[in-house]
């Protein structure tokens, strides 16, 4: 029960976050995309304060939490051309899982298309390549 | 990056900033130069930004999982037992948490489709970004945000590669419709 609390107010700050910060927008997340026209940097003040925050935050809690550590992956060929196709779906929409999931609440239709094609291309990968085992 | 004001336009200056003119009001109406520190939306970028960690962080001790949002839902689809209740509840603390912004904060409620993107436009990168971020592992949040913040040097591999990839594409899809 309170892993299920704790979890909710985690979604609800980051669903928070992402809407105070212009991220479901799409149209400012291609800007930041659109390094040749009308640039705008807001998501790199987004990822800047999210890093600082998580990752600082991280180290510090040590003093009174139980913060788990990860061993790091290696890089691998399926890491660089998933994260590849991944950008450029991110570049077509303007929408990563994050903000589209977090545009659901106001049913805009885009959002309404894209999760459930996301959801397909998931499973596709799950069942194809194996993922997520 | 250009910052600068210049002229009047309806009594207040006329500004330039990241290549976007718009008008500002001055505490005193002077009128000269003036170059305003940040956009407004830099501002709500490091708020929310910040949220985003501390969510992220929450997440990190309750669960003692990295909550990359693409796995947290992709995993709802391959459910193991014992392990589908806190997903669903998180997505939901998600959308309510955005949804009560929305409602609130006239920044967080701009919502503007960008030039030529139709459904199918949207259905097709829904697809890609699925497909993408469980075949590299993450997305935005999992390599972004928590992975970079791990230190994790695949983490920091994917964030490049993902960004290089959409400025790539952004760029390519106005010249296919520019043509």
């Amino acid at each position: 029960m309170k892993t299920l609390f704790l979890v909710f107010i985690a979604g609800a700050l980051i669903g928070a976050g992402l809407a105070l910060s212009g991220m479901t927008d799409p149209t400012r997340v291609v800007d930041f995309l659109d390094i040749t026209g009308n640039w705008d940097p807001t998501l790199a003040f987004v990822m800047g304060g999210a890093i600082l925050v998580f990752g600082g935050g991280r180290i510090a809690l040590r003093c009174c939490f139980n913060v788990p550590t990860f061993d790091s992956d290696p890089i691998s060929k399926s890491i660089v051309i998933g994260s590849a196709i991944f950008g450029i779906g991110w570049g077509l929409g303007g929408f990563c899982p994050g903000p589209a999931l977090a545009n659901l609440g106001e049913l805009r239709t885009e959002a309404l298309v894209f999760v459930p094609t996301m959801a397909i291309g998931m499973f596709l990968a799950q069942r194809i390549f194996k993922v997520d085992q | 990056m250009m910052s600068g004001c210049e002229g009047i336009r309806e009594s207040l200056p006329v500004c330039t900033i990241g290549g976007k003119t718009e008008n500002f009001t001055l505490p005193d109406q002077r009128i000269g130069t003036y170059s305003p520190p940040m956009e407004p939306s830099y501002y709500y970028g490091l708020g929310g930004g910040c949220l985003i960690g501390l969510g992220s962080l929450v997440a990190l001790i309750a669960t003692g999982k990295i909550p990359g949002i693409s796995g947290i839902f992709g995993r709802l689809l391959r459910p193991a037992k014992n392990d589908t209740a806190w997903r669903l509840v998180f997505l939901l603390g998600l959308i309510l948490g955005a949804l009560n912004l929305f409602r609130t904060v006239e920044f967080a409620a701009l919502y503007r489709i960008p030039e030529g993107r139709s459904l199918i436009v949207y259905a097709i990168a829904g697809l890609l970004v699925g497909f993408g971020t469980r075949i590299g592992r993450g997305c935005t949040s999992g390599h972004g945000v928590c992975g970079i913040g791990f230190g994790f040097k695949e983490s920091i591999v994917a964030t490049l590669v993902f960004m290089v990839a959409g400025f790539l594409t952004v760029f390519l899809f106005k010249l296919a419709t520019a043509a």
